[in-house]
């Protein structure tokens, strides 16, 4: 058992370093493009927007910047996580090995530019003082948050993509939808209470919610988190659950 | 020899295979399969495209689990099913030794011990450090095989695998497969439809046909080689070539 949980690791680690290794490899800005794409997005909505709004919420280019690096991770690792086990087959085919590390890599590799990011931005933050005190705790339940509900997704999609191949196309049409219901553009201030429940649902609502209360101590909903985080955690479990109870049977279907 | 002493390593019992297919047909793969091995066997089992090799190995291999029916094994298992399956195209031969051995069930020290071991046996020279898609298919398969080659096991499963290979690797993997043989305590299972493989590496034999597995003797192996040259010869018209050659 234990043998076995140290070769989870190894190969889980070994994929990932794989994962890092070939995402940039013959590209000439490589890693840089983790930081340019959700620049250019920033800048371009944020251009955009600024004629929607009559006061624009403050620092709003940065809080921007820091959505766009939350749902571009998430939505990235979902579109890359869903069809991960049928991309890799050949290797489910020919060997036993925990096939939960193919969706788990990818997570990972995704988490890593998320966080290289993110420490730049802070950096940033910094060295243009724009936040007096940041909430190191906040953040790191943020990400948690982010880390258990991103995987929980991932591994419910992925496995049950195997047999039923609608699921990647139902993923891809979900995650346009939801990056307009998740508050990325706007913050969840301005939707009137009386449609509150439907954010209930949603746990990107309070992960956004902490990232940015993390910096610029903008308000946090208690009912919001509360129920946000029994949603993501219970996404988790269940993900678990789905992924373990099919995976002995990927390679009748691949 | 007396098998009852020995210690059975792998079990089937009342193994049974049904894959859905289109239309929600059903596929019987393998029907009703019992087989015990006992350790330090060398099993060779033959059959015809589709007869369930594959789908047996899997199963004992732990890839896919059989629809009804109870299998038991112990210690490792390395399988050199789809060698070459599983390498990045992008990554170096010596990047993806790493992954390879991993996922064949070999740890990171394990490797780095036998990194040598494994670029000398592939004899792929300073290919080690090019992207893979550089190499050509024989390199391809060397350096697969060379990786489950190394990786120490108890029960190695081996199938189709000399389909690619030029004719000098082929021996060489032989040999090496004679090497590891000698060990007593490696228990072998070898699947192909060319049964000159099959008799040269094992010594018991099973038959499979449509999913229904028969042990086999020795002599029907050998008869059956036999009469499949013969064929072959017949069939490509080779004895008139043979003539005329020698009328020249």
């Amino acid at each position: 058992m234990k043998s076995y949980i140290k070769h989870f690791w190894e190969l889980l680690w070994a994929m990932t370093e794989k994962e890092l290794k070939i995402r940039y490899k013959n590209t000439t800005l490589g890693f840089l493009w983790a930081i340019m794409y959700p620049t250019l997005q920033a800048f371009v909505i944020g251009f955009i927007f600024q004629f929607f709004y009559k006061n624009q919420p403050v620092h709003y280019g940065y809080s921007l910047f820091l959505n766009l690096l939350i749902w571009n991770f998430f939505s990235q690792t979902l579109n890359q996580t869903t069809p991960s086990i049928i991309y890799q087959r050949t290797i489910i085919k020919k060997a036993k090995f925990p096939i939960a590390t193919i969706p788990l890599s990818i997570i990972l590799c995704n988490a890593f530019h998320f966080l290289a990011g993110f420490f730049l931005f802070i950096l940033f933050i910094c060295s243009i003082n724009l936040s007096k005190d940041i909430s190191i705790f906040s953040l790191a339940f943020g990400f948690f948050l982010l880390l258990i509900f991103t995987t929980g997704l991932s591994l419910i999609t992925s496995s049950l993509n195997v047999k039923i191949r609608d699921i990647n196309f139902l993923t891809q049409a979900a995650l346009v939808i939801w990056f307009y219901a998740t508050p990325i553009l706007y913050p969840f201030s301005v939707i009137p209470h009386k449609f509150d429940y439907l954010w209930y649902i949603n746990p990107l609502t309070s992960i956004i919610d902490l990232f940015q209360y993390g910096f610029f101590h903008t308000s946090i909903y208690p009912m919001m988190l509360f129920l946000n985080s029994i949603i993501a955690i219970s996404t988790c479990f269940l993900g678990i659950w789905i992924f373990k109870k099919n995976k002995n049977n990927f390679d009748d279907f691949i | 020899m007396k098998p009852s002493k020995k210690e059975i390593i792998i079990s089937l019992k009342e193994i049974n295979k049904i894959y859905p297919i289109g239309g929600g047909n059903k596929f019987h793969a393998l029907k009703q399969t019992n087989l015990n091995i006992y350790k330090g066997d060398h099993i060779g089992i033959v059959g015809n495209n589709g007869a369930g090799k594959t789908t047996l190995l899997k199963i004992i291999t732990g890839i896919t689990k059989p629809t009804s029916g109870t299998i038991r094994t112990k210690g490792k298992i390395v399988s050199l099913i789809d060698l070459e399956a599983g390498f990045h195209p992008e990554l170096s031969g010596k990047e993806n030794i790493y992954i390879n051995g991993m996922l064949v069930g070999m740890n990171r020290n394990e490797i780095k011990k036998n990194e040598k071991l494994i670029f000398k046996f592939a004899n792929i020279g300073t290919f080690i450090n090019e992207p893979f898609y550089t190499y050509s298919s024989g390199m391809k398969f060397r350096l697969a095989f060379a990786i489950a080659i190394v990786s120490k096991c108890d029960i190695l499963i081996m199938d189709e695998i000399f389909a690619s290979g030029d004719r000098n690797f082929q021996l060489k993997s032989f040999k090496l497969i004679n090497k590891i043989l000698a060990d007593k305590n490696i228990t072998l299972i070898i699947c192909s439809h060319i049964y000159s493989y099959v008799a040269a590496l094992s010594t018991k034999y099973y038959r499979l046909t449509n999913g229904v597995i028969k042990k086999i003797t020795e002599h029907d192996i050998l008869s059956q080689i036999k009469s499949n040259d013969k064929k072959w010869e017949k069939i490509f018209n080779l004895k008139s070539k043979f003539s005329s050659k020698t009328n020249d």
